[in-house]
């Protein structure tokens, strides 16, 4: 049968089966150890990969056990694929016949799926090596073959399932690639006849299940009009009689709506009407039924029809929810009786939009009595939006407008939308669980469409439905009233910040009054959540108006509830922070709050008197000075408790200390100005007020005893990873710049010395970031008001100082071997530290000793060899920024350029190599940057440096030659306009040359 | 908007409603007149099972440039994230969003909104965007642990 392959005495063979078999069938004699296993794995694989594998082929296909046969067909797939290059080329057309032969016989003889599938895998692989020239019409022709020994059609159609997955995904050259796509094409008419003669009541199950897969395979292949008169069939199949029949018809319609054939709503004809028309036979029936049994497969797959018709069609649905037009389907699925009473487009519709309502408010639970509810919901995204973008016809324009136009009815349904998803984000009341997931979340998102269709109507709605529940007589239904209020809370996004008498209502006393005020949390919580997502809408309030009390005493009341505590206390937070004027007035009740908080845990207290501060805030000043001392004098007062007890409670005091760093840090944030009360132009300069607030007695003192605990708290736990986190929070609330400042806010110089001796003690990225920050605001340019900022010698002595303990810390970390590149952190935050001192106090450089000054830019020169790209990049924006400051700083003298020319030619070697390929791809526009600022500013020894560097004999990385040099040097100083972006050109030509990347794609893609 | 960025960001929203990974949520941001902004989608990141990040869910901004997809979509975390390898304004370095590194036009939304999901739990120590995460992280994982759990209650759910 195979001369032309390798013949096994049976002895090989037996064993190559018995292998196969022990790996199979690991429990028929004992259990394999995940080590037998392996082996017998390797020993297989190692069989295959032998040009003798060819040989068990043919015995394995007639072994009497399935896994061998299996592994026969496996191991022609795998030698066609991975050992083709070995294979005789003139023996490919008996490989072909052998192939073809041994799948028809292994049909016949009634292989297994598996075996049959790896089979077609196998002749499709081969395919993909010959066709078409050397195996012409190769689908027809196996076709053919195939039928010819009597395959059964279901087989066949497998084949050509398999055919089209397998040689469309093949990965080719695009040449090949179309050369094969060309060979399906061919095939196309005797895909569709096999398909087409699988529509059908009459043929089984399993083989229309088998058709509606071999279709989906091949529906990128198969073209519109070979497409089309399978539509028909299908729907045709839409019979809930035979469920089976049903659930594969509704997946093949829906992959067809999905295909890019029938994208953006194409073939309305012959999808959208004819679909619309079957929906009003059948759909009702099966809704009902669903309804009242809950949903089966039927159902399900009716659901995912509506959901798939609707997401293909919104366009349509949305054009004609209103249209008078008679449908003129390309067919009718259902009889000419039913259909003639159906007149228009509108009816068929709406009668659409019933069905699809019908399962979005299905009864019950989502997720315990019924998953298709949440199939329907992002329809009514879809639509929403189709609705707004909907052209309508000519013919249609004059009655849009009327009350049965698209908008009214649209605002119909949407309503009844509104109406159904209250009822379905409703808690069981009974003690059941409920896995909703995200449910609620997406029926809050699909409101927020409903919404921008009825706009004030949907809130005057869920108000009544409230109301209604809440003043009803008799005992009211919590889950209910929570539902409503989930619903009002979920549109909030979309709410325009404008009075509205709905919300006013909403947040009457009457309404709260009327909630309750201890148990039922979840209804509570929802009101809280929902008070505090429309913190902002209570600006829209007349001053003094009653509303923002109402809530406020709500929310205040529920902090005492530990189980609430948490949404009111954000709840609280959100409503002072966007009304401060407003409740600034009354601020003894805030004090009242204040002293009531005794119970409440640490964290939502921070909260508590960030929402205080934020009151405190919109206060004149000096009426700011009591409040201030009133909430931050306990807190500091229990930092230094809790510095005193370290010795005997270390963790606790840790963590109360913790507590109290980030309270003061919130209270810092609450006194600080927010953009909506900050306003340049009519804000009136209160900065003088706020300057003679800060240097009453009380107040200074008050600033000296939180530096002081801070610096205590540094002192004791400055290496505390959690203490340090909070440090670095409160340091940046509670410094400011001068428009900012606040009666709390702390000078940078004292701050800086805490940091500077944690960073001795034990030097991370965090206290070089707060240098960095701090650096900033000892700066005399964040005045605004000084166009020649001068540093006065006091601050530069500070600044020095300080620098150069950073400095001498991190150089003397960074010089032990590896850390540079084991603490690209350390490194990227040390030299954006150094940039901010360059560019703000460039003196400073002038002033540190020179040998620390010499080791530093070493140090950047290291770092821009390294392959951190954060280090590398924050290095040479350092020198960028230094080089830059020191030329442009002529009050520094002559002697200032002595700097550069010191280390001048070492930094530009490391530019250089850089370019040539030490540096990573993406770093090159950073150090090109550099680059550009030495050759502008100091070009005469720059070109010496470039012409030494690049001609000398230890240049050896670069594949660049003398003629690539001399053009870059060339390019770089050629006279003309242009100039910036010259040079970046010349930088990007050089780096491609010298890294032998020129041809190539990826050196050209930058 | 370039056509190329329109059609591959209305199939990207159509993949995305018909099969998107669970707890996630991802739509474009709309107008008070209920207008869409294809170029803005805000996205929900659950924090995954059994990892401190757990009950949380992060919201996301992404900002699509007009040369979408041939230029990586910007992912901006609102509010900013404590998290090693988000940077101070919440903006997310990874190497997928990155043109110079992985981005490929061929990666979908949803395989950014998993790599951002795996990247909460997995931080990369090559990129440190923000010194105070990435120190803790570093330095003492169970401080960071508690941190990140501090964050999740904070970002649980309405």
């Amino acid at each position: 049968m195979a001369a032309f392959l390798p013949a096994l005495p049976p002895s090989d063979v037996r064993r190559a089966a018995e292998l196969v078999y022990q790996s199979f069938n690991p429990s028929s004699t004992r259990p394999l150890s995940s080590e037998e296993q392996r082996r017998l794995s390797s020993e297989l694989f190692e069989l295959q990969r032998q040009w003798q594998a060819w040989g068990l082929v043919v015995p394995f296909l007639e072994h009497s056990d399935q896994n061998v046969q299996f592994f026969g067909a496996h191991t022609i797939q795998v030698k066609i694929a991975r050992d083709w290059d070995t294979f005789p080329q003139d023996q490919v057309g008996e490989l072909k016949a052998l192939i073809l032969n041994l799948t028809a016989r292994s049909i016949a003889l009634g292989h297994s799926k598996a075996t049959l599938r790896k089979l077609f895998v196998a002749l499709c692989s081969l395919a993909i090596k010959l066709a078409p020239s050397r195996w012409p019409q190769w689908i027809p022709a196996t076709v053919s073959l195939l039928s010819s020994h009597g395959t059964p059609p279901m087989v066949i159609i497998e084949f050509l399932e398999i055919a089209a997955e397998e040689a469309y995904s093949a990965d080719l050259l695009p040449l090949r690639k179309a050369e094969l796509n060309a060979t399906l094409r061919e095939a196309v008419p005797i895909v569709a006849q096999a398909i087409g003669s699988s529509i059908s009541l009459s043929v089984s199950e399993r083989q229309f299940e088998s058709a509606v897969k071999c279709l989906e395979a091949w529906l990128p292949i198969i073209p519109t009009n070979e497409l089309n008169p399978l539509i028909q069939p299908l729907v045709g199949l839409l019979k809930p009689s035979s469920p089976a029949h049903f659930v594969s018809a509704v997946s093949a319609i829906n992959s067809i709506l999905s295909s890019a054939a029938f994208a953006d709503g194409a073939g309305s004809r012959i999808t959208t009407e004819p679909l619309l028309l079957w929906l009003t036979e059948w759909g009702h029936s099966i809704t009902s039924e669903a309804a009242r049994d809950g949903p089966g497969e039927v159902a399900n797959a009716l659901c995912k029809l509506l959901a798939a018709l609707g997401e293909h069609s919104s366009e349509y649905l949305a054009q004609n929810i209103a249209s008078q037009q008679r449908v003129d389907p390309a067919f009718y699925p259902v009889s000419m009786a039913s259909s003639s009473s159906l007149r228009t487009r509108s009816q068929l519709v709406l009668n659409y939009m019933r069905l699809m309502l019908s399962f979005t408010s299905l009864p019950g639970y989502y997720g315990v009595d019924e998953e298709e509810s949440e199939m329907t919901l992002g329809f009514w995204y879809t639509f929403q939006e189709a609705l707004w973008s909907a052209e309508v016809s000519e013919e249609d324009r004059s009655y849009q407008e009327s009350e049965n136009g698209m908008m009214e009815v649209s605002k119909a349904i949407y309503s009844e939308l509104a109406t159904v998803l209250r009822t379905k984000v409703r808690w069981p009341s009974e003690k059941i669980r409920w896995p909703k997931g995200n449910y609620r979340r997406d029926v809050g998102d699909t409101l927020i469409n409903a919404y921008y269709v009825l706009r004030g109507d949907m809130l005057a709605y869920y108000l009544n439905d409230l109301s209604d529940r809440l003043f009803k007589p008799g005992s009211t239904e919590w889950e209910e009233v929570e539902a409503t209020l989930h619903c009002i809370m979920s549109i909030q996004e979309a709410l325009p910040v404008e009075p509205d008498d709905h919300l006013s209502r909403l947040f009457s006393q009457d309404i709260l009054d009327a909630l309750p005020t201890s148990g039922h949390p979840r209804v509570r919580r929802t009101m809280l959540v929902l008070i505090g997502s429309y913190a902002s809408w209570f600006t829209t309030l007349p001053y003094g108006s009653p509303l923002l009390f109402n809530v406020i005493s709500f929310v205040a009341n529920a902090l005492l509830d530990p189980s609430l505590c948490l949404p009111a206390a954000n709840a609280l937070r959100d409503l002072c922070d966007n009304n401060r004027v407003a409740l600034a007035s009354h601020i003894a009740a805030f004090g009242e709050l204040h002293a009531g908080l005794l119970g409440i845990p640490e964290t939502e207290k921070a909260k508590v008197l960030q929402s205080i501060a934020s009151v405190i805030q919109a206060l004149p000043p000096n009426e700011e000075i009591a409040p201030v001392a009133t909430i931050v004098s306990p807190i500091v007062s229990k930092l230094f408790e809790a510095i005193q007890s370290s010795t005997q409670f270390f963790e606790d005091s840790r963590n109360l200390a913790v507590q109290q760093l980030q309270t003061l840090t919130g209270v810092a944030k609450g006194l600080t100005r927010t953009s909506e009360t900050f306003d340049l132009d009519d804000a009136p300069d209160d900065s003088p007020v706020m300057e003679s607030a800060r240097q009453v007695p009380q107040m200074i003192q008050l600033r000296e005893q939180i530096v002081e605990a801070i610096r205590a708290t540094i002192q004791l736990w400055s290496t505390d990873a959690y203490v340090s986190d909070a440090i670095s929070e409160l340091f940046k609330s509670i410094t400011a710049l001068p428009s900012d400042i606040t009666l709390i806010s702390l000078p940078p110089a004292p701050l800086l010395e805490c940091v500077c001796r944690a960073a001795q003690r034990d030097l991370t990225a965090v206290w070089l970031s707060l240098a960095n920050t701090l650096i900033m605001q000892l700066s005399p340019l964040s005045t605004f008001k000084s166009l020649r900022p001068v540093v006065d010698p006091t601050t530069l002595t500070i600044v020095c100082e300080y620098t150069t303990v950073l400095v001498e810390t991190t150089l003397t970390m960074l010089s032990i071997p590896g850390n540079m590149q084991e603490n690209p952190e350390i490194v990227r935050e040390f030299f954006h530290f150094l940039e901010k001192v360059s560019h703000h106090f460039v003196a400073v450089f002038f002033q540190v000793p020179q040998a620390i000054f010499d080791v530093l830019i070493s140090c950047a020169i290291t770092s821009m060899a390294l392959t951190e790209r954060y280090s590398l990049v924050a290095a040479s924006s350092f020198l960028t920024s230094l080089i830059n400051r020191i030329y442009a700083s002529e009050d520094l003298g002559d002697s200032r350029h002595t700097l550069i020319h010191r280390h001048g030619s070492a930094i530009m070697r490391s530019l250089l190599v850089g370019f040539a390929g030490s540096a990573p791809k993406s770093t090159v526009a950073n150090l090109g940057d550099l680059f550009a600022v030495f050759v502008s500013k100091y070009p005469v020894e720059s070109k010496a440096w470039m012409t030494q560097i690049l001609y000398g004999d230890d240049f050896t990385h670069s594949k660049a030659g003398a003629e690539a040099k001399e053009t870059f040097i060339k390019t770089v100083y050629a006279p003309g306009s242009g100039t910036f972006q010259r040079r970046r050109e010349a930088v990007r030509q050089f780096t491609i040359v010298a890294r032998g990347q020129e041809g190539s794609n990826f050196g050209h893609a930058w | 908007m370039s056509g190329i960025c329109r059609t591959r960001l209305t199939e990207e929203r159509k993949q995305w409603r018909k099969d998107h990974p669970f707890g996630f949520y991802a739509k474009p941001t709309k107008a008070t007149d209920g207008s869409m902004n294809l170029l803005e989608w805000e996205v929900g990141i659950p924090g995954k099972e059994g990892t401190p990040w757990e009950n949380g869910v992060y919201k996301l901004l992404m900002i699509f440039p007009e040369d979408y997809p041939s230029k990586p979509p910007k992912c901006k975390f609102t509010p900013p994230l404590f998290h090693p390898n988000v940077y101070p304004s919440g903006t997310v370095c990874l190497s997928i969003l990155d043109e110079e590194k992985s981005w490929k036009p061929a990666i979908t939304i949803k395989q950014v909104v998993t790599g951002i999901q795996a990247l909460l739990n997995e931080p990369n120590v090559n990129d440190p965007a923000q010194s105070e995460a990435y120190t803790m992280f570093k330095n003492d994982r169970v401080a960071y642990e508690r941190r990140i759990r501090q964050q999740a209650r904070e970002n649980m759910p309405k």
